[in-house]
C-alpha cells in the first residue's frame, strides 16, 4: 500500500479544511484518521465542507461514539467507518447481559439527570467487565496479591457481560473483539436514532457482521 | 500548477476567515489586557461559558447561535463589572494586582471550568445551525475552486462586525476615548475630574461581554468541552501582544496574519508546524517591533 500523504495535527487546530484538501490533492483511495474528540468533529465537519473523492474515509476517530457528538454530527457521518466496542445492532446479543446492562444505565442517566454520556454503548459494557474480571481474579484468588491476580487473569478464561474473554500471550484479547462500524442511513440530529439498529452496522468481525461496507460517497447526500 | 494554485487561493481564504474567528476570541482580551493592563487569563474560559450559553439556547429552544451570543452579552457584561469590582477593592486598590490579581483570574478560570464541568459534564458539545457543515463552493477554473464554509463566513462576518464597532466604539466617542486615556496615564485622567476607576470597571465588563459573542463563534467553529479554554489561552495572548497593546485593529491584523499563517503552513508543510510558524512570527516581530505591530512605542506616551 502507498502512503501518499501522512500529517499530524495540532490540538489546537480549529479548521481542518485545509489539511483535507492537502490530502485530496494526493488523491487518495482510502483516508485513514486517527485522532481525538475535537480533530475528529472537526474532520467529519471539514468532510462535508470539502467533500472528497477517497472511496473509504475513518479508522480510529476517538469520540464519534459519544452520543453528544452523534447527535451533534448526525447525518454528517454518514459513510464514516469507525472502531466501536458496542453498538445496538442484533448480532451483538451474543454480548449476555450487556443489552441489559445499557438498558439499566440509560435509565439511571436520565432519572437522576446524570452529566454523562447519555447511551452509553461505547464503554459501559467493556468498563464493566474490567471490574468483573478484576473482582472475580480477586476472589477467586482469595487476596489482594498483584502478582497472583495477574497470573490468573493471564491463565483462565472469565464470564462477562461481553461474552467470554480470554488473554493471549502478548496480554492483549486472545481474539480480536474491537468492532468496525460504519455510519449508514442517519437523516438528522435526534439522539435516539443511534439507540436502534441499523445506523452504525457492523463491518468486522465478520462472523458479527450486520452489513458491507459501501463506499463513502455512496452514503453521502 | 492548477492545483497548487487551488490549495494556495483555498489557504488563503481559509486563513482570512479563521484569523477573523481569532480576533472575536482575542478582542475582549486586547481592552482588558491591552488596555487595561488587567491580566486576565480567564478570559478564554469565559469565552467558553459563552459557548455553553449559547449551546443550552440552541439546544433547548432552538435559537440560532449568533443570537444566542447576542443574547447572553448582557449577562457577560454585568459578569465583567462584578468581576472588576473584586479585582479592584481586594487587588489592585493595594496594589497587589501582579501576582495575587494573576492567582485571581488562574483560580477564576479554574472555578468556571469546573462550573462547567458540574453542570455540562465533560461530553463534547455541538449546536445546529443551517450553516454549519454546508460551503459556498466558487468555480474559478479547470481543477480550481475556492470553497468557503459558511460557519466560518458567519464566524468571520461576525467578528469583524464586532471588532469595527469596538474600534470605532473606543476612537469617535467620549468614553472610548476616556477608556484610552486611562490606559495612558490614570493620574491625569484623575486630575481632570474623571474617576479613573468608573471608566475601567465599565471597560473591563466590556471586555468580558464580548465573550458572549466570541463563545458563540467559539461553538459554531468547532466542538467545546469546559476545558477547552486553557487550550486557546496561548493563542489569543499571543495575538493581542503580536497587534501591540491597546489597538483594536491590530488584534484584528494580528488575528488574519495568524490564521492565514496557520492555514498555509498546514496545507503546503504539515498541520503540526503551523503553532509553531504562529509563535514564530510573534518572535520575529517582537524582535524588531517590541510594541507589537500597531503598538505605540514609549516615547508617543
Amino acid at each position: 500500500m502507498e502512503i501518499v500523504y501522512e500529517q499530524n495535527y495540532n490540538p489546537k487546530t480549529a479548521d481542518f479544511t485545509p489539511i483535507l484538501r492537502a490530502a485530496n490533492a494526493k488523491k487518495p483511495d482510502a483516508i485513514y484518521i486517527a485522532s481525538y474528540p475535537n480533530g475528529s468533529a472537526g474532520l467529519v465537519r471539514a468532510l462535508a465542507e470539502v467533500g472528497t473523492d477517497a472511496k473509504a474515509v475513518g479508522g480510529g476517530m476517538v469520540g464519534l461514539q459519544f452520543a453528544g457528538l452523534m447527535a451533534g454530527l448526525g447525518p454528517m457521518l454518514n459513510g464514516i467507518a469507525n472502531y466501536d466496542f458496542f453498538v445496538p445492532e442484533p448480532t451483538m446479543n451474543l454480548y449476555p447481559g450487556a443489552s441489559a446492562l445499557i438498558d439499566r444505565y440509560q435509565s439511571k442517566v436520565k432519572a437522576e439527570n446524570l452529566k454523562v454520556d447519555a447511551l452509553g454503548y461505547y464503554l459501559v459494557p467493556w468498563a464493566y467487565a474490567n471490574l468483573d474480571i478484576l473482582g472475580q481474579a480477586v476472589e477467586a484468588v482469595g487476596s489482594l496479591d498483584q502478582v497472583a491476580i495477574g497470573k490468573y487473569i493471564r491463565d483462565n478464561e472469565f464470564t462477562s457481560v461481553v461474552g467470554k474473554i480470554k488473554f493471549g500471550k502478548n496480554g492483549e484479547w486472545e481474539r480480536p473483539r474491537t468492532l468496525v462500524v460504519q455510519y449508514q442511513g442517519i437523516t438528522n440530529n435526534d439522539l435516539q436514532q443511534f439507540a436502534t439498529p441499523g445506523t452504525r452496522k457492523i463491518l468486522l468481525p465478520a462472523d458479527i457482521s450486520t452489513g458491507d461496507i459501501q463506499s463513502f460517497n455512496s452514503l453521502r447526500k | 500548477m492548477a492545483i497548487f494554485i487551488d490549495l494556495l487561493l483555498n489557504a488563503l481564504v481559509i486563513g482570512v476567515l479563521l484569523g477573523g474567528f481569532y480576533a472575536a476570541l482575542s478582542i475582549g482580551l486586547s481592552i482588558t489586557f491591552g488596555l487595561l493592563d488587567v491580566v486576565n487569563i480567564a478570559h478564554p474560559t469565559m469565552l467558553v461559558l459563552g459557548a455553553f450559553i449559547a449551546f443550552l439556547l440552541n439546544s433547548t429552544w432552538g435559537i440560532d447561535p449568533v443570537l444566542a451570543g447576542i443574547i447572553s452579552t448582557p449577562f457577560f457584561f454585568v459578569l465583567g463589572w462584578l468581576i472588576y469590582q473584586v479585582y479592584y477593592n481586594v487587588f489592585e486598590k493595594s496594589g497587589a494586582e501582579s501576582l495575587r490579581g494573576l492567582a485571581f483570574f488562574f483560580g477564576l478560570l479554574f472555578i468556571i471550568e469546573v462550573g462547567l464541568i458540574i453542570q455540562f459534564g465533560v461530553d463534547h458539545r455541538l449546536v445546529e445551525a443551517p450553516y454549519i457543515g454546508q460551503s459556498w463552493n466558487i468555480v474559478i477554473g479547470e481543477e480550481i475552486d475556492v470553497a468557503i464554509p459558511f460557519r466560518l463566513l458567519v464566524a468571520f462576518v461576525v467578528a469583524a462586525i464586532a471588532t469595527l464597532a469596538i474600534h470605532a466604539y473606543l476612537t469617535k466617542t467620549f468614553f472610548g476615548r476616556a477608556v484610552r486615556a486611562v490606559a495612558q496615564d490614570m493620574m491625569a485622567l484623575r486630575l481632570m475630574g474623571v474617576d479613573p476607576i468608573r471608566v475601567k470597571r465599565i471597560a473591563f465588563a466590556m471586555g468580558v461581554a464580548t465573550a458572549g459573542i466570541g463563545g458563540a463563534l467559539m461553538i459554531i467553529v468547532l466542538p467545546i468541552e469546559p476545558s477547552l479554554g486553557r487550550l486557546y489561552l496561548g493563542n489569543v495572548f499571543a495575538i493581542v501582544v503580536l497587534g501591540g497593546l491597546g489597538s483594536i485593529s491590530g488584534t484584528l491584523l494580528a488575528a488574519v496574519i495568524i490564521g492565514i499563517a496557520e492555514s498555509i503552513v498546514a496545507t503546503f508543510f504539515g498541520p503540526s508546524w503551523a503553532p509553531a510558524v504562529s509563535f514564530g512570527i510573534l518572535l520575529a516581530v517582537l524582535a524588531f517591533r517590541p510594541e507589537g505591530l500597531f503598538g505605540k512605542t514609549a516615547g508617543a506616551h
